[in-house]
């Protein structure tokens, strides 16, 4: 019984079945699950960065408007 | 004739038949019976049959099974067991053992006819019924494939647009078939050859397959994948997104940042620069007209700078009031030197008398100052100049000369 590399390859292919797809889905559906996984944490570190900038920036601009205002008052003494 | 049932009955009835009747003798005769004489009376009774055991009349059962297995046996005999057809030659010394089934048939030849040889036979039919019962199936299945091939091939040829692609899946599928066919005819007789090494041969097919995988699961997994992939992209492009607003919120602090400090930084120089010109405008430094044209420029400043968005606007700002501020000290210092040198002036006119008016002769009682004067006169602050004047005039100095 001799067989040709191709018709090797098929009957090795005819072979596969189910659970041979479904592991490798799994496995490929495992290895993107990790990389969203792990964008999906940079976003919430980002998104944290992001409220912590903004709350330092608030608290600046209102210092910063009471400044306005002393100055505001100065403007209308003189 | 069956192995089984009647045969050991009926040897076993006899024998029975046998001890009963010669103990139906021993019991019915007033005399001593010598069983050895009863026993050779019972042989001789019985034709063609072996000579019973004396004393255990049980064991003498068991032989006599076993010689009519064996009678059985010696001659041509045909049994059914389990459903086989079971045929026992005696081939000289060895027995030939036929088993037999629908169109199956197998023929082995055994030195002897016992049970468990004839058991071993039994069990190597059964596997070799269940392997050709397996080939069997698949065979059945690739006539279905073929079939089904078939009603491919002419839907295919229904269809000229598409008939070259399917011819090459055609051959293919010719292929398969073929592919398949050579193997199944030699299965049966390749896993009795290999039998030894059956999982090794198992695992080689197991890599032969897991190598054929690998080649083709990136194609089996593509619609899955680019469906991961997208939703990754999604992912990416919030990322890129997210870190987009980061960005823009650090400038926006920084920017918040600096202007604090630029507005904190110009309220400082215009609250001192306003300061200053209020202490000017008290000390007669300046006069109101600057005064208020200085103010004027800070209050167009300070509207400038409450709508700035920018720290350059403020940074010029405060640029501008410092360049006011130094006009304003300019011109202050001018004046002040004008003030000095119109007072020079004013000295050089004075005449010797009036600088004999300005220094007035000193009071010796008090020429150490109100604090170091002890005296009665000390407290006499009034008349103090006319005190002097009167001293003078007696001394003979005339205040006029």
């Amino acid at each position: 019984m001799t067989i040709s590399l191709n018709e090797f390859l098929k009957q090795s292919l005819n072979l596969i079945d189910e659970q041979d797809i479904d592991r490798e889905l799994n496995s490929t559906q495992i290895k993107f699950a990790t990389e969203m996984f792990k964008k999906d944490l940079d976003i919430n570190d980002i998104d944290q960065q992001i409220s912590s900038i903004n709350r330092k920036t608030d608290e600046i601009k209102n210092n910063t408007s009471e400044v306005k205002n002393k100055l505001n008052l100065i403007r209308e003494a003189i | 004739m069956n192995i089984d049932k009647e045969m050991i009955q009926k040897a076993v009835d006899e024998a029975l038949e046998k001890v009963l009747e010669m103990q139906d003798k021993v019991d019915n005769s007033d005399e001593i019976i010598d069983t050895v004489s009863l026993e050779d009376t019972a042989d001789d009774d019985s034709t063609n049959k072996d000579k019973v055991s004396e004393e255990i009349p049980e064991n003498s059962t068991v032989e006599k099974v076993e010689e009519k297995v064996e009678e059985a046996v010696d001659d041509k005999a045909d049994y059914n067991f389990l459903g086989l057809d079971i045929k026992i030659d005696k081939n000289g010394e060895k027995f030939d053992i036929t088993i037999k089934k629908d169109d199956k048939e197998k023929t082995e030849s055994l030195d002897s006819a016992d049970l468990p040889a004839i058991l071993g036979l039994v069990e190597d039919f059964f596997n070799e019924l269940v392997l050709d019962e397996d080939l069997e199936n698949a065979e059945d299945e690739e006539e279905e494939v073929e079939e089904i091939d078939k009603e491919d091939s002419e839907k295919e040829n229904e269809e000229d647009s598409e008939e070259e692609d399917e011819d090459d899946d055609e051959d293919e599928e010719d292929e398969d078939s073929n592919i398949w066919k050579a193997p199944k005819v030699t299965m049966s007789s390749l896993r009795r050859k290999y039998k030894d090494r059956i999982n090794q041969v198992f695992e080689h097919g197991l890599l032969a397959k897991e190598m054929a995988f690998d080649m083709v699961k990136d194609k089996l997994v593509a619609s899955t994948v680019k469906e991961l992939i997208d939703k990754n992209k999604e992912k990416e492009s919030v990322l890129a997104e997210k870190k987009a607003q980061l960005k823009q919120a650090s400038l926006n602090y920084l920017i918040a940042k600096k202007l604090d400090s630029q507005y904190n930084k110009l309220f400082t120089v215009l609250s001192s620069s306003i300061a200053d010109v209020q202490k000017d405008l008290t000390d007669n430094k300046i006069n109101p007209e600057l005064a208020n044209k200085t103010l004027a420029s800070y209050k167009i400043i300070i509207a400038k700078v409450l709508a700035a968005k920018k720290p350059e606007t403020l940074i010029a700002a405060i640029t501008k009031v410092d360049e006011i501020k130094k006009v304003l000290l300019a011109k202050t210092t001018i004046k002040e030197t004008k003030v000095v040198q119109a007072s020079k002036t004013v000295t050089k006119d004075i005449s010797k008398k009036e600088i004999k008016n300005v220094v007035k002769p000193v009071n010796i009682l008090n020429r150490n100052g109100w604090k170091g004067n002890m005296t009665l006169l000390a407290k006499r602050y009034d008349g103090i100049e006319e005190m002097s004047a009167e001293i003078l005039r007696i001394a003979g100095i005339d205040e006029e000369e």
